[in-house]
């Protein structure tokens, strides 16, 4: 615990109560965040947002009883978008903790050893990394079946590469460090140096990653729920129900385009704390992406 | 010393090896599928004879790796399988959509490039003021905006209450009927050109904005963001200052230090998000019905037709690979520290 | 530091930059401030927005949508009225035919007159020679000829049937898939020919011949001069088909006037479109029905009383009037409403809940308890709210369905497996390929070794011999056939290897400027445009 709260990171927690924006998207965050979790109590028309139809007023426009209208099975759209966050915030913690949890120790080895095992460990990595990640998606879900926790393996499979880049690049700038060598040199263990020692001090670059990809990881299963190999219904998932009310965009408009805010709204605000927080703890950590939707 | 030409060597090696890993687990996935080939190839009401028949002619009968020889050995001479639905050549229904798609992604990606750069400078000689954060905001939108509610959004505004610009497809049915474009390259505007054509290079110029835009909004977003950490660096640069101390001429500083700068990492930016355009693309054409290798792979997966959905993945991550292997080389020749790796 | 001095430079940078942006931006205003001129009212061309593309052209092994297309460049031998229904069968390329007493040798007369789009003369020999390859590449709908054992040319304009037993050959020969009649001038090779098709090439006697064609997005048909029934009075010269998937997109070519046809719009866009003068609605009863079936080989769906009490538990009126705006009614029996062979009378299941649970608990699950699997189309909204409505329903009765949305090819080869692994309830459409109650009662439950469509995996001697005699008594006693088609029906709905859901009509929407449009059944979607004429 002491060193998650070391100096730099007390300087870190000042210097973002300072930034304003940072602070604007975590609190997006946390709504979205309470959102989730208090959804059954929040939310209008709760077996609604699970599912429950109720034919007979089908696309009611946004009133004051449902301010983002009903969809093409009457239910409520405001309690839907509720219950999807549930959905969303699950699905991106789980494929970025997935991807961190193989990625970096992978990453770390591989930089620590060097030598055959790097080679081995990066040539793996690079034939993952080739794959876009939405093709390999489509494979893997062509083959094993539409569904979100499909959705979710097939994108943790295709990200866990840039964690384990990021944790090799790490490992190898820090083992060169004094205190490294010392351990070494009064006889610690290496998987001790690995997990106690670097691990630690790597952490900050994986973080903001993580970060950034949770809005990666929410964009992507939105759209594959929007293409149909993700979440199925009467799942109330943001993307699936744009997906579903695409086809009334210029009917009843409402059913396509508030789901979507919501994606949008949550990708943003992770997008934007991730960005603060990048600038205020490591301006040379320029990790380009370049990947999602 | 790293020479330049052992790195190259070394690089594109490692991409074949690559391709080679990823022709391999994309034929066992496709082969994991539980659907089957034979029956789809001739119908539900087929007669087992028919089946059997089938079965034979696709090769079928014979054992897995053989099978997976065969398909090997097929790459190599460009025969990607046959559709299953249609029965045409997989690589032939390939080339006929993709044109469609670099259109669009070409202009995205061109229109990326003049927007990220403008924007990124800016920013960053504003740096903290409000413009930098207002720019800031849209860049991290741009990467933040899921691709296929733009779109909708695009389409709702543009033609559901403005009217002004067409719903989807990359012709209206007017210039189908009366000014049909004679296809030469298969990119409708420079068909359009090269006919002279102007009412149906208007014509698709208008059907291509909407797509074209919601294309760019990810790289936008991107080398703006890379544009403008490059160019706060560089402003501080002490080179540039001692330059100006040193009385060079202004013209020389910023052209050829400044803008160079700004070059490498928009084109970077550009390069890895190009490499992903085409995966990218797929869902704004779903959108906007735009008849693009996506709106084939849509169909393809609809249609379970699996050698349509290989012959895609192959394609898309040679393409990919390709990308990336002359990234690399393009900064190992600039950064020769790169070559070490 | 002078920023100012680099600003200025970065500016005539940036203006050069800004320069072309503005450009760019001109021209893009100048796109949208300038719409497509105007093209003037033309008559003697249509557009019909179709919603999928079409696999083959190839009239002998075509059998997806093609219809709309073969319908106008080829012709059968029979014409199907389905406005007619006591009288429906007419005369076509054949003029008339006859049977002998024992059915099994069916004499056709041909029209004389008749030349195809190649110019060589329509005749006997090329009747033979069009169902023989049809038959001998066995692909498609080749199965109707099963009954045929050879086929004779008896002069120019007569040909004989041989049968090996007795069917209604005059209504095999007006199907809309694999009866069409074509040219011997084809390449010979069976492949070729099918390529040679898929390029374009055409060899029929219909109205139109193909002018052009891009697959996967559209045709374009242009009138064949010598077309037998000649071309007095208006017609239309040129028709385009294009594959329009997006039903926003059909919506708004049929609205601004874009397409003069268009269908499978989700009947929630038809209210808008009732009110558009431009525009008229056409709800045109279709041989279509939207059918569950049931796995009897599965726990627990293998006990019958199960199977009844999803019947009763399942919400017909929701789906007829919420979900299909009434553009549907609910299903009686597996034979849709309208069709030959269909009895309003007969006994059925209504929602019912509280016989639902009669059931569950005779059968011995009085609180449900148990889960079972349904799947759907992708894609297929009507089908998706059927499922979500449904779940609702069971979840009444704490059953817990299992809803999944797979592509079609994945839901078949699921239920072709292990019946004991493959679904409970299937959701899918049926509708014939040449109207008979036998296309229905035949391919969904007749026993089959391997099954194809028989999902409810239901095998019945008893049922395989009514249908199986009814249908050798269809071409020869119709009232008979009828009869043992009805105690056909009556048997599935006892045993409730289904749930017959809705009978559909077919919605089309089309120009009200346009005249004589004769919409028929039995031609699914398809539009004669020889028929119609539109105004300027």
């Amino acid at each position: 615990m002491k060193k998650i709260l070391s100096k730099e990171s007390e300087i870190t927690l000042k210097l973002l109560s300072k930034d304003k924006l940072a602070l604007f998207s975590l609190a997006i965050i946390l709504f979205f965040i309470i959102l989730a979790v208090f959804a059954p109590y929040i939310a209008p028309y709760p077996e609604e947002g699970e599912g429950k139809p109720a034919p007979e007023r089908r696309f009611l426009p946004p009133s004051i009883e449902h301010p983002f209208g009903t969809d093409y099975l009457g239910r409520d759209i405001l309690s839907r978008i509720i219950f999807g966050a549930r959905i969303s915030l699950s699905v991106g913690i789980f494929v970025v903790v997935c991807a961190i949890s193989v990625g970096t120790p992978i990453g770390l080895i591989a930089g620590y050893y060097g030598g055959k095992v790097d080679e081995l460990l990066m040539r793996a990595t690079d034939v993952f990394l080739s794959f876009p990640s939405l093709l390999f998606a489509i494979a893997l879900v062509a083959s094993l079946g539409p569904g979100l926790f499909n959705a979710m393996l097939s994108l943790a499979i295709t990200w866990w590469p840039w964690y384990a880049r990021l944790a090799r690049a790490q490992a190898v700038s820090i083992k060169e460090q004094p205190f490294i060598l010392a351990s070494k040199a009064i006889g610690v263990n290496d998987i001790r140096i690995v997990f106690k020692h670097i691990l630690p001090n790597s952490l900050t670059p994986i973080i903001v990653q993580g970060t950034m990809d949770m809005s990666s990881a929410i964009l992507s299963e939105a759209g594959l729920s929007f293409i149909g190999l993700g979440a199925q219904a009467p799942s109330p998932e943001w993307g699936l129900m744009v997906s579903t009310g695409r086809i009334y965009l210029l009917n009843y408009w409402w059913f396509p385009v508030f789901p979507g805010l919501a994606i949008f709204l949550v990708a943003l605000a992770f997008n934007l704390f991730g960005d603060c927080l990048r600038d205020i703890l490591d301006p040379k950590t320029r990790k380009s992406r370049g990947e999602t939707f | 010393m790293a020479s330049f030409k052992s790195y190259l060597v070394k690089r594109i090696i490692l991409a074949l090896i690559v391709l080679y890993f990823v022709v391999t687990i994309t034929f066992i996935l496709s082969h994991v599928v539980p659907s089957d080939p034979a029956e789809l190839y001739v119908g539900p009401k087929a007669t087992k004879e028919q089946r059997e028949r089938a079965v034979i002619e696709l090769g079928l009968d014979k054992p897995l790796y053989i099978q997976y020889l065969n398909y090997i050995f097929g790459l190599f001479k460009g025969d990607l399988g046959v559709s299953l639905r249609a029965h045409t050549p997989v690589l032939h229904d390939i080339l006929a959509y993709l044109p469609a798609t670099l259109e669009i992604v070409i202009i995205a990606n061109i229109i990326a490039l003049f927007v990220g750069i403008l924007f990124g400078t800016f920013s960053a000689l504003k740096k903290d003021h409000l413009e930098d954060h207002l720019i800031r905001f849209v860049s991290v939108g741009g990467v933040s905006i899921p691709s296929f509610w733009f779109a909708l959004l695009m389409q709702l505004i543009f033609f559901g209450v403005l009217g002004i610009l067409p719903l989807d497809g990359r012709v209206s049915t007017e210039t189908q009927l009366f000014n049909p474009i004679k296809v030469i390259t298969g990119f409708y505007t420079l068909d359009a050109l090269l006919n002279l054509n102007f009412p149906a290079f208007i014509d698709c110029l208008r059907h291509l904005i909407l797509p074209a835009f919601v294309l760019a909004t990810y790289p936008i977003g991107l080398v703006t963001r890379m544009v403008r950490s490059m160019m706060v660096e560089v402003l501080n640069e002490n080179y540039i200052r001692f330059a100006k101390a040193n009385g060079f001429k202004e013209n020389l500083i910023y052209y050829k230090y400044a803008l160079r700068n700004a070059l490498t990492p928009a084109l970077m930016a550009l390069g890895l998000s190009f490499a992903y355009s085409i995966t990218g693309a797929f869902l704004v054409e779903v959108i906007f019905s735009w008849p693009g290798l996506g709106t084939y792979t849509v169909n393809a997966i609809l249609e379970n037709d699996y050698p349509s959905i290989l012959g895609v993945t192959i394609v898309g991550t040679t393409f990919y690979v390709g990308v990336n292997l002359l990234l690399d080389i393009f900064q190992a020749y600039i950064d020769p520290r790169v070559r070490l790796k | 530091m002078s920023y100012r001095l680099f600003y200025k430079k970065a500016l005539s940078r940036k203006v050069g930059l800004v320069g072309i942006a503005v450009i760019i931006i001109a021209i893009v205003l100048a796109t949208m401030l300038f719409p497509q001129q105007s093209q003037p009212k033309v008559k003697s061309s249509v557009v019909y927005a179709y919603v999928s593309d079409f696999p083959t052209l190839d009239p002998s092994i075509a059998f997806e949508d093609e219809q709309v297309i073969l319908a106008n460049v080829y012709e059968t031998l029979v014409f199907y009225n389905s406005s007619n229904p006591s009288s429906p069968l007419v005369p076509w390329l054949a003029t008339s035919w006859s049977y002998s007493p024992d059915g099994l040798v069916w004499t056709f007369s041909l029209r004389k007159g008749v030349i195809f789009h190649d110019g060589t003369p329509f005749n006997a020999e090329a009747v033979k020679f069009s169902i023989e390859r049809t038959k001998r590449m066995g692909l498609g709908a080749a199965y109707i000829w099963d009954p045929v054992k050879e086929i004779q040319v008896v002069d120019d304009y007569t040909v004989k049937f041989i049968l090996q037993y007795p069917a209604p050959l005059a209504q095999i020969a007006s199907s809309q898939y694999g009866a069409w009649i074509f040219s011997p001038k084809i390449p010979s090779n069976d492949t070729d020919a099918t390529e040679w098709f898929n390029q374009g090439k055409d060899a029929g006697t219909g109205a139109f011949t193909i002018e052009s064609y891009e697959a996967g997005f559209q045709i374009v048909l242009k009138k064949f001069d010598k077309y037998w029934k000649g071309w007095n009075g208006n017609h239309i010269e040129k028709v385009l088909i294009k594959t329009v998937r997006d039903p926003t997109a059909r919506l708004q070519a049929i609205k601004a006037g874009e397409a003069d046809f268009t269908v499978d719009l989700p009947v929630d866009y038809l209210p808008e479109l009732k009110n558009n003068p431009n525009v008229k609605v056409l709800a045109i009863p279709s041989y279509r029905n939207l059918l569950g079936m049931i796995n009897t080989k599965r726990s627990p769906t293998d006990n019958v009383l199960v199977r009844q009490a999803l019947a009763y538990a399942f919400p017909y009126d929701a789906v007829v009037k919420s979900v299909m705006q009434n553009y549907a009614v609910q299903s009686v029996g597996p034979i849709p409403q309208g069709m030959l062979g269909y009895f309003e009378d007969m006994e059925h299941y209504n929602y019912n809940l509280t016989k639902a649970k009669e059931l569950l608990a005779k059968a011995g699950y009085p609180n449900g308890g148990f889960t079972i699997i349904l799947t759907y189309t992708s894609g297929d909204q009507l089908e998706k709210q059927v499922a979500e409505l449904y779940k609702a329903e069971l979840e009444k009765l704490n059953i817990n369905l299992d809803i999944r949305e797979m592509t079609t090819k994945a839901k078949y080869s699921m239920a072709r497996g292990d019946p004991a692994q493959a679904q409970h309830i299937l959701l899918f459409y049926w509708w014939p390929t040449y109207v008979t109650p036998y296309d229905f009662l035949y391919s969904l439950f007749h026993s089959e070794e391997k099954v194809i469509f028989n999902f409810a995996y239901y095998y019945n001697s008893t049922y395989d011999d009514l249908i199986d005699t009814a249908s050798k008594l269809e071409g020869t006693d119709l009232n008979k056939a009828l009869e043992l088609y009805r105690k056909a029906q009556e048997q599935v709905i006892r045993d409730c290897t289904a749930l017959f859901i809705i009978d559909m009509d077919t919605i089309m929407v089309i120009n009200s400027k346009v005249h004589n449009f004769k919409p028929n059944s039995a031609y699914t979607e398809v539009v004669f445009f020889y028929d119609i004429w539109v105004e300027a």
